[in-house]
């Protein structure tokens, strides 16, 4: 009965994501169609910034551009039924090909960043939480704050000018080996969702601790370590579980400042960079391509419920 | 009669380029070059596409030109062509032919031999439809091309093999611009073309210094050495081109050691061109680069001459450069930049001049002044140029509203008459014709003459100079067409930009290219190793 319930669940919300591709996948066309520039002119002639009549009217029929707007986009959304993306104006490239290339730089990049945030965020917010109101909870705040107020670039353009200008220690910026490549970026990008986790962990944690069941798992004689960890944090997890998935499926979308700054070749610099340039194929590509992250995403944060809470059933 | 092409250069002239021209210190003429090493530069974005029919962008050239060979080149110190591939080339008396002698023994990375066939098969390739290739319109005149392009004809009747290595090329009108297209058509096997398809732009298949290696996208491109080049087995035995989108960290990347050369911006200039320790190794030449504010002169008030007249002697262009631009540029007299063979010296332009500007707006009926939106890019320095020009022009009385916008969205609403003003770098080759493409009526709208500019007797001149093929009456027909033009004011005439590169101590070969910075001789380059 709990298999059939939990397959019906899965199939009801893989039903509800062929909507959510459809909407997605027409905001971007209707929104890249309403935005002045035209790729033909993007693409052609960089440097001078001038068109060739004849060579743009032959991009716009190798591009499908002479198709009335309806049906360029019912075209591309029979092709993405068959799993062609299409192919890039810019770099005549196969559009998944581009995405699954970036793909590898991006997750290992969301992945460190993540471990950094859970690493730090979780017990930093736990701490605090037991020590309300101390020396310790004070400066945990404040630490939290200016983490999640620091921009990006600025964060990372310190840590260059720190770790690599001055200190050498790392290379300023490449994509290589995880030591020494990957430190400054994932410190970069995992210090604001540490602070965002340190908060939530913080706040949840005093709401559970006050809890009936905290206070008799400790006359039942249970260590504080285990009250703490299997009883409170695991309580407290499932706000903390929803706004880390939110913030994954942000990280797995590519972080575009992080990026640049430190040249990491992900996702988020190709859908800027597509964007630039009015690439319709790519930036409908990686757009599709980030719903799916997001709806997966959230399918894995739903499922996470059920751990943490066998009171919840899918139904 | 037919003769051996040689480009005539004014002696005048030619002494002032290589005046202007940065060279690398001298000391470094004495050294012998080293071998080996490992050559890293940058890129300031990933370059789409690496097939030499795509991707007409300056970073997607600078790696193309070091993995093929082109028919002639552009010497980058004289901007005259000289023998690529080709190592001869004439031009027939009615100047509408060309024959081309390839070198013997020019092979491709597949080992295979370059021929005459494969000249044909590059130029019909780029010219096909289906390739769409933005580099065709240097190639459409040739005879017979506008029916190959229409599938009325299997090939392009123009173009003939006459024997292995030499074929003749026949253009359908004189156009004395029509060489200048040769050193960016970049040769392809045809066998490899075919074996890789689409995949040939991420693989590419060359006969040029360097052989593709590996592509990592938005990460970097990798060439090795071609030890077999016809010029000789190239100094460094591997390049890489660096994908640093980002100017401050590309800055730490080269205070680090880890580029061996960075093209400086206006922030960086002066931390390198003053510092005892890098001037010794920063090289500087003036740019074929002309930034300007373009002027609707259809547009009311802009439609009267005397306004845009205003325009240009209200800004202290001497003022913004030496602040603004911290003097990484040269104030604009004319369309042509200090470089550029047509470049008149004697041309006085507008100096700054407030009062005369007031007079002007007082001759046009504008005594109260007008409003008037300044159009410019997203970007920081455009932005502080914007707000320069904004403080000029509200002394004279003309209300400027500054509206940055994408640049995209800038250059389309411009090409569409939408806008009075934008603000834009006009780059172009070495050919005055081609300088002033914008100003031709024939070009109105987004093929470059986004100002609706139209003077008749501009347009013949710049058509006679397109016709001729004698250098000294061409420069002096596009100065005579370029006084016109400065005279009715469609642009404000900016600053040519100053192109600067800083190497590290040990890096010997680089030049001063005013076509375009980035376009370096790699196969000439080599790293002195440290001691």
């Amino acid at each position: 009965m709990v298999a059939a319930g939990f397959a019906r669940f899965i199939v009801h919300r893989l039903l509800l994501a062929v909507p959510v591709f459809v909407g997605v996948t027409l905001v971007t066309f209707v929104l890249m169609q309403i935005v002045p520039g035209d790729p033909v002119t993007l693409l052609m002639e960089e440097k001078v910034a001038t068109v060739d009549p004849a060579a743009a009217q032959r991009l716009r029929a190798k591009w499908g551009l002479d198709d009335p707007v309806p049906v360029q986009y019912l075209k591309f959304l029979l092709n993405a039924a068959h799993g062609d993306l299409g192919v890039s104006y810019r770099t005549d490239q196969d559009v998944m090909t581009s995405i699954l290339e970036r793909f590898p730089a991006t997750a290992e990049l969301a992945g460190a960043a993540l471990a950094i945030a859970v690493a730090i965020g979780i017990p930093l917010g736990v701490l605090a939480a037991l020590r309300q109101n101390s020396v310790f909870d004070s400066a945990s705040i404040m630490a939290a704050t200016v983490g999640v107020s620091m921009p990006n670039f600025w964060l990372g353009i310190l840590l260059i000018s720190l770790l690599a200008v001055r200190l050498r220690w790392l290379p300023p910026s490449g994509y290589g080996p995880a030591i020494p490549y990957l430190l400054m970026p994932a410190l970069t990008l995992g210090a604001g969702l540490a602070a965002v986790v340190a908060r939530l962990t913080r706040s949840s944690m005093l709401e559970v601790i006050r809890q009936d069941y905290i206070r008799t798992g400790r006359a039942k004689g249970l260590t504080e370590r285990r009250v703490i960890v299997v009883h409170a944090l695991r309580n407290a997890a499932i706000p903390i579980v929803t706004v880390i998935g939110v913030q994954v499926s942000g990280l797995l979308s590519g972080s575009v400042i992080t990026e640049r700054v430190f040249s990491w070749p992900g996702v988020g610099r190709l859908l800027v960079d597509s964007i630039g340039v009015r690439d319709l194929p790519m930036a409908q590509g990686c757009v599709l391509f980030i719903a799916t992250i997001f709806i997966l995403l959230n399918l894995l944060v739903d499922f996470s419920y059920a751990w943490l809470d066998p009171r919840i059933k899918y139904e | 009669m037919t003769h051996m092409m040689r480009p005539v250069m004014p002696a005048a002239v030619v002494g002032l380029v290589l005046l202007l021209m940065g060279t690398s210190p001298g000391p470094i003429a004495a050294q012998n070059p080293s071998s080996g090493g490992h050559f890293r530069r940058q890129l300031d974005g990933d370059p789409a596409s690496l097939d030499p029919a795509q991707a007409p962008t300056v970073r997607a050239i600078s790696v193309k030109m070091n993995i093929f060979d082109s028919l002639l080149r552009l010497n980058p110190k004289t901007l005259e062509l000289e023998p690529g591939v080709a190592d001869a080339w004439t031009i027939s008396d009615d100047k509408r032919t060309i024959t081309f002698r390839l070198r013997r023994g020019v092979r491709f990375h597949n080992g295979r031999e370059m021929v005459a066939q494969d000249v044909k098969y590059t130029l019909e390739r780029l010219l096909a439809p289906e390739t769409a290739s933005s580099f065709a319109r240097a190639f459409d005149r040739i005879v017979g091309a506008r029916e190959f392009i229409a599938k009325e004809a299997k090939d392009v009747a123009g173009v003939k093999i006459l024997d292995r290595y030499r074929l003749s090329v026949t253009n359908s009108i004189v156009n004395s611009t029509f060489p200048l297209g040769f050193t960016s058509l970049f040769i392809v096997p045809r066998e490899e073309v075919e074996r890789l398809g689409r995949e040939f732009g991420q693989r590419p298949v060359g006969s040029g210094p360097f052989v593709f290696e590996a592509w990592h996208r938005d990460d970097n491109v990798f060439l090795k050495e071609n030890p077999d080049y016809w010029e000789g087995r190239p100094h460094i035995s591997a390049l890489e081109f660096r994908i640093i989108p980002d100017p401050a960290t590309a800055q730490a990347e080269f205070d680090t050691g880890r580029l061996d050369y960075m093209i400086l911006t206006d922030v960086t200039y002066r931390r390198y061109a003053d510092d005892p320790n890098w001037k010794q190794n920063v090289i500087e030449v003036p740019e074929l680069f002309t930034r300007h504010i373009g002027l609707n002169v259809t547009k009311p008030p802009l439609n009267d001459v005397r306004v845009r007249q205003a325009i240009n002697y209200a800004i202290d262009k001497a003022a913004m450069v030496r602040t603004i631009l911290q003097g990484k540029a040269f104030v604009a007299t004319g369309v042509f930049p200090p470089s550029h063979v047509a470049y008149n010296r004697s041309l006085k332009g507008y100096d700054y001049d407030p009062n005369r500007a007031r007079d002007l707006l007082t001759q046009a009926g504008l005594d109260g002044g007008f409003d008037l939106e300044l159009h410019g890019a997203t970007s920081p320095i455009t932005g502080r140029w914007l707000e320069g020009f904004q403080h000029y022009l509200a002394a004279v009385g003309i209300r400027a509203r500054i509206v940055q916008e994408d640049f995209g969205v800038m250059l389309d609403r411009a090409g569409k008459g939408e806008i009075p003003t934008w603000v834009l770098s006009h780059g172009g080759g070495p050919n005055c014709v081609d300088y002033l493409g914008p100003f031709r009526s024939r070009n109105v709208g987004p093929a470059g003459n986004r100002m609706r500019y139209k003077n008749d007797r501009v347009d013949v001149l710049i058509d006679e100079a397109e016709r001729t093929f004698d250098l000294r009456r061409q420069v002096r027909l596009c100065q005579e067409a370029e006084k016109l033009i400065v005279g009715d004011a469609p642009w404000f005439f900016f600053n040519y930009n100053k192109a600067v590169l800083v190497h590290q101590p040990n890096v010997r070969g680089l030049v001063g290219n005013p076509v375009e910075m980035d376009y370096q001789p790699m196969q000439k380059v080599w790293v002195q190793p440290k001691r």
